[in-house]
Parts: structure tokens; sequence; C-alpha cells
């Protein structure tokens, strides 16, 4: 239902995505929400520029992870 | 007045994320797997929600003052600077790690999964070790 995970990931993996997600906000002034949604609403080139950034490094660590690694991690 | 604002905000914002999908990382990880099995559907949330803000952004931005506030506090940044680009590849890279951003993270404590918790105890970790950087470089 609405919070299952289904996705195969140690404890320790969740921990250091929000180790990676809360230290990149911050650097990055903002989100998927902050860059992805209001920035690009308001046509900010920083925001687009963010956005692209974090879509092709999401991909590429999925591509990664599920990919290279076999869903290790 | 503006806390109860505030809270019915983050309650929309929740009841958003958690009836689009948001709050399950497999969702996510899907969508970002563009080469396997692609779910399209944050394309869609992100666009909805994109295009809810812009309509909002242009109707609210005809005032002079907002209601509850004393300004309008829109960021006025133009340049484009490592930070920006680093922060949000790092942002990506945790994000296609554990499939939850900080919204979503945060609401799914409410159903305190272990993975939810420990993204959300990361998270905090995260921002206390930018602030120990910010501190560290200056």
């Amino acid at each position: 239902e609405s919070f299952t995970v289904e996705v195969q990931r140690s404890t320790l993996g969740f921990v250091v995505a929000g180790l990676l997600v809360g230290f990149g906000t911050r650097l990055g002034n903002g989100c998927t929400s902050g860059h992805g949604v209001c920035g690009i609403s308001r046509l900010s080139r920083r925001s687009a520029v963010a956005t692209l950034s974090f879509m092709v490094a999401g991909a590429a660590t999925v591509y990664v992870v599920r990919h290279l690694l076999g869903g290790l991690l | 007045m503006k806390k109860l604002v505030a809270f019915g905000a983050g309650l929309l914002f929740a009841v958003g994320l958690v009836v689009g999908g948001m709050t399950q990382p497999k969702k996510i990880l899907d969508f970002l797997d563009f080469f396997g099995s692609w779910d399209p559907s944050l394309a869609f949330v992100m666009g909805g929600a994109l295009l809810v803000n812009a309509v909002a952004y242009l109707w609210t931005g005809r005032r002079d003052e907002p209601v509850l506030a004393q300004k309008f506090y829109i960021p006025q940044r133009r340049d484009l600077d490592w930070r920006l680009i680093v922060g949000a590849a790092l942002f990506g890279i945790g994000w296609g790690l554990g499939g939850y951003c900080p919204g979503p993270g945060i609401t799914a404590v409410a159903s305190a999964s272990v993975p939810a918790l420990g993204f959300v105890g990361g998270l905090v970790g995260g921002v206390l070790l930018y602030k120990g950087f910010e501190r560290f470089v200056s």
C-alpha cells in the first residue's frame, strides 16, 4: 500500500541515501520540490540546471545499482 | 493563522505525495530506471505540481505583498555555480539510492518503516554535515 518499500536495500543504504540527500539539498539549495517544481514553474535557469543535474545523477545511480551491481548495497 | 495555513499546506502536500505514490521508493526508482522497468508516474506528479505552481506564482505575483507575511521570499540568484550542480548531483545520487527525497521521506515516517526512519536519520545527519562543511570552508 501507500508506504511499501519493495526495494532491496540495506538499512545502511537508506541512511547513506539520506546523508547524500540532506547534504546535497543544502549544498544545492533545493530538491525535487524546490527546484523541480517551484523553480522550474517560475522559469529559473538555476533550477532547470539543478533539476537536470539530479535527474542525470539519479538515473545513473539507478543504472549502476540495478544493472551493474545487480541491486546490491 | 499563519501556522494553521502552514499546517494545512503541509497536510495537503503529504496527501498529494501519498496519493501520487511518491512515498513508495520503488515508484521513484522505476522512474529513474530509464533502461529497465520504467514507470513514468513521477513525471505526471511533478508535471501536475509544476502546472499548479506556475498558475499560483503568476496569480499571486499580481499582489504587492502576501496575505500572511510581510513580503514574498523569492530566490533572486541567477548565477550557476559548482555548489548548485554538485549539490544537485549528490542529491540525485542519494535519491537514486534510496528512492526518497525530503518531502516523501519525512511523510513516510508516518509508517514507522525502518527504511523511512533510516533515511530521515541520514537526512538530519546530512544537513548537520553540511553545516560543519560550511563552517570549515569559511
